[in-house]
């Protein structure tokens, strides 16, 4: 003769119909908000594309502008800059003697 | 009937599993590689981020070297949409025009006939190679060529961003920092220079990455995304002042179309620390393209080539002689006429001579009986401890990479007529930095400094470099006591009127013969003159070098002395000094 045992839960999982509905809608709203953000990560890629490329980009300009700057501060260019606008070379320099008298105010 | 068809039906099943069974033990293990490398590849993007060279920059932390972006442009030859002849012929005019630019010299319409054939010929071979599925069609090339590359719009040309150095300044200083070219497996390295020297330093390590990728082969930002960083290489600051190279670089191009000299070289060194101001050398090459030049001119002449110093060499005679107490400035030489030793006969280089003289006097007139005299006085012993103790015959551990020892006898090779000869610099072989280090220690009170061209190494561990005290060669007294006959030197001898007014120079000229196959060919000098200024307070440690200048500019007075005086003259403007006389 088969005796029918009762299954003992713990205090917490005896959980009435209502509780239940709770739960699974819970589990719903929740399995919904993973789908949503993992299709929002996953469509998030192309910004990221397009954020890496400007990064890319901007990285490029600026070694451009710095190059650019160098290029224009090389000595030979001042020099040819300065003789263009009528510069010349300093021929003596006259150092004024401390033992002269200069005003001090 | 039925029991044969079953049985039939069995051995199928059988072949079946068994054909099944070796199907999948060939994708799963024996194609296993392959086919993880393709889903790796459809999961995953790889790449690869350059890691920069490091950048040269002279003591005003202004770039000497730097870097800029250029581009491989290449073809994923399965992606190609048009024929290979089609593609050839629409890039050869780009690709031709873009070398021709990059030529230093203008070329004949044959040479360019051939340079298009050249391109042609491998655009196609590129382009129908069978057995690869990318290749790259032209390396380095500019953001132009690429934006004109883009225009034609090609289905399967795509572009790759690389570096390759700049260089601001253009030839400025370039056989001191050297160039940069491929190694063995096509990756950069630096050849000559600091670029060869501080190789490791400077060369940076790609990054790479492993990143998931969607179906499109866009990232996915919750995706796996692993590698190692890119690592730039780390910064050289130099002791160079570029405002001093540029002055020199100028009064050496300016010397050297004067002269009609073969090279014209100079080196300026602070001799209270060894850190060296300026080092250069002409004819130069532009190291972008240093390809295109005699590689004769890569190699560094001021620590890489070995010269007989001749006259100037005189100082370290009368430096070790005076140090021992064998003479004093104002000892006398009988100096009446050509000295007879070994069968050899000895002359001065003007056939004068001037009996009873001074040792002052013998630096003024460069006398090479006089200098013989003292280095007598001396001994070969003593003679050769000093030419030791200044540092001849080995390195001076200069931060370059192609420097040589020098070539100085040992003692048990060295005849009586070494002494003498090399008592005023001939036979005797030494480099531009062992003179200049050399007669830094005199104008240092004594003090030999170590020459030094990179004074920090910038990046995660920042290194500082300080300056370093070799040894004290002569006493402060010897080196009060030289640096007087030096100004002397200079203000008596046939340099006087070159000094600018109110400076005292110390210096001293020098006229070394050169030796061609055995004797000394008197056509051909190599001219020098070595001083610092001012002397009271030195700044600078100057030689300047012209190798066979044209007749008849022979001697040092009369071309490294003048060259040597203007630069001087702009370096005391340039430093602010006031004359004090």
């Amino acid at each position: 003769m088969k005796t029918r045992r009762k299954l003992i839960l713990p205090q917490f999982l005896h959980l009435n119909h209502l509780t239940l509905k709770g739960v699974f809608l819970l589990l719903i709203i929740l399995a919904a908000f993973q789908l949503y953000i993992s299709n929002s990560f996953v469509t998030e890629g192309e910004k990221i594309k397009s954020n890496l490329n400007e990064i890319a980009q901007l990285e490029k300009e600026n070694r451009g502008l710095k190059n650019q700057i160098q290029t224009v501060s090389a000595l030979n260019h001042i020099e040819e800059v300065a003789t263009s606008k009528g510069f010349g070379k300093v021929g003596k320099v006259e150092y004024v003697s401390s033992e002269v008298s200069v005003a001090s105010r | 009937m039925s029991k044969t068809r079953l049985k039939f039906l069995r051995i199928f099943f059988i072949i079946f599993i068994f054909s099944i069974i070796v199907r999948l033990f060939y994708w799963q293990v024996l194609q296993s590689d392959l086919l993880t490398a393709e889903a790796e590849g459809q999961h995953f993007n790889f790449y690869e981020i350059p890691g920069s060279r490091g950048e040269i920059k002279a003591a005003d932390d202004f770039s000497l070297v730097s870097n800029q972006p250029t581009y491989t442009i290449f073809a994923s030859l399965k992606e190609l949409d048009k024929p290979a002849g089609e593609i050839r012929d629409l890039l050869l005019p780009l690709f031709l025009q873009a070398d021709i630019k990059e030529k230093i010299s203008t070329l004949s319409p044959e040479q360019e006939q051939e340079m298009r054939q050249k391109i042609s010929d491998e655009l196609d071979s590129l382009l129908q190679n069978d057995k690869l599925v990318w290749v790259a069609l032209k390396k380095r090339a500019s953001s132009d060529l690429l934006a004109q590359v883009e225009k034609l719009n090609l289905k399967g040309i795509g572009s790759q961003v690389t570096e390759t150095r700049f260089y601001p300044e253009g030839s400025l200083a370039a056989q001191l920092v050297g160039f940069v070219g491929n190694d063995a497996t096509g990756g950069d390295q630096g050849y000559f220079g600091l670029e060869g020297f501080y190789n490791a330093e400077l060369k940076g390590r790609p990054g790479r990455f492993k990143e998931e990728v969607d179906s499109l082969g866009r990232p996915i930002l919750v995706g796996r995304k692993v590698g190692v960083e890119a690592e730039n290489g780390r910064n050289l600051v130099t002791t160079i002042d570029r405002t001093v190279q540029y002055i020199v670089e100028k009064k050496l191009a300016e010397g050297l179309k004067k002269y009609g000299a073969k090279q014209a070289s100079a080196l300026v060194m602070n001799p209270k620390t060894g850190s060296i101001l300026a080092a250069a050398n002409l004819p130069a090459y532009d190291p972008a393209r240093f390809g295109q030049y005699n590689d004769s001119l890569y190699k560094n002449p001021v620590v890489g080539d070995l010269y007989e110093p001749g006259s100037t060499f005189k100082v370290i005679t009368m430096a070790a002689a005076l140090n021992e107490g064998k003479i004093t400035p104002e000892t006398r030489c009988e100096c009446s006429g050509p000295l007879q030793i070994g069968g050899f006969s000895i002359k001065t280089w003007n056939n004068k001579y001037y009996p009873n003289s001074t040792m002052t006097e013998v630096l003024q007139h460069s006398d090479n009986i006089g200098a013989a005299y003292a280095a007598s006085l001396l001994g070969e012993e003593k003679f050769g401890e000093y030419v030791k103790k200044f540092g001849f015959g080995e390195l001076t551990g200069i931060d370059l990479e192609e420097e040589v020892p020098g070539l100085v006898k040992s003692p048990q090779d060295t005849q009586p007529i070494d002494l003498v000869t090399n008592s005023f610099g001939q036979g005797i072989g030494v480099t531009m930095a062992q003179i200049v280090q050399a007669v830094g220690a005199i104008a240092n009170g004594g003090v030999m400094m170590k020459p030094y061209i990179v004074s920090s190494i910038q990046g995660d561990n920042t290194v500082e470099i300080k300056p370093q005290k070799v040894r004290e060669v002569i006493s402060s007294q010897t080196a009060v006591a030289l640096t007087e006959m030096m100004i002397k030197a200079v203000e008596g001898g046939e340099a006087k009127r070159l000094i600018p007014a109110g400076y005292r120079v110390a210096g001293k000229t020098g006229t070394a013969s050169v030796p061609i196959d055995g004797h000394y060919d008197a056509s051909k000098t190599v001219p020098s003159f070595v001083g610092f200024g001012p002397a009271e307070d030195p700044k600078f440690v100057m030689l300047v070098r012209y190798v066979e200048p044209s007749a008849p500019y022979q001697f040092g007075s009369e071309t490294a002395a003048p060259t040597f005086f203007e630069i001087t003259k702009e370096l005391f403007n340039y430093y602010g000094i006031a004359p004090n006389q």
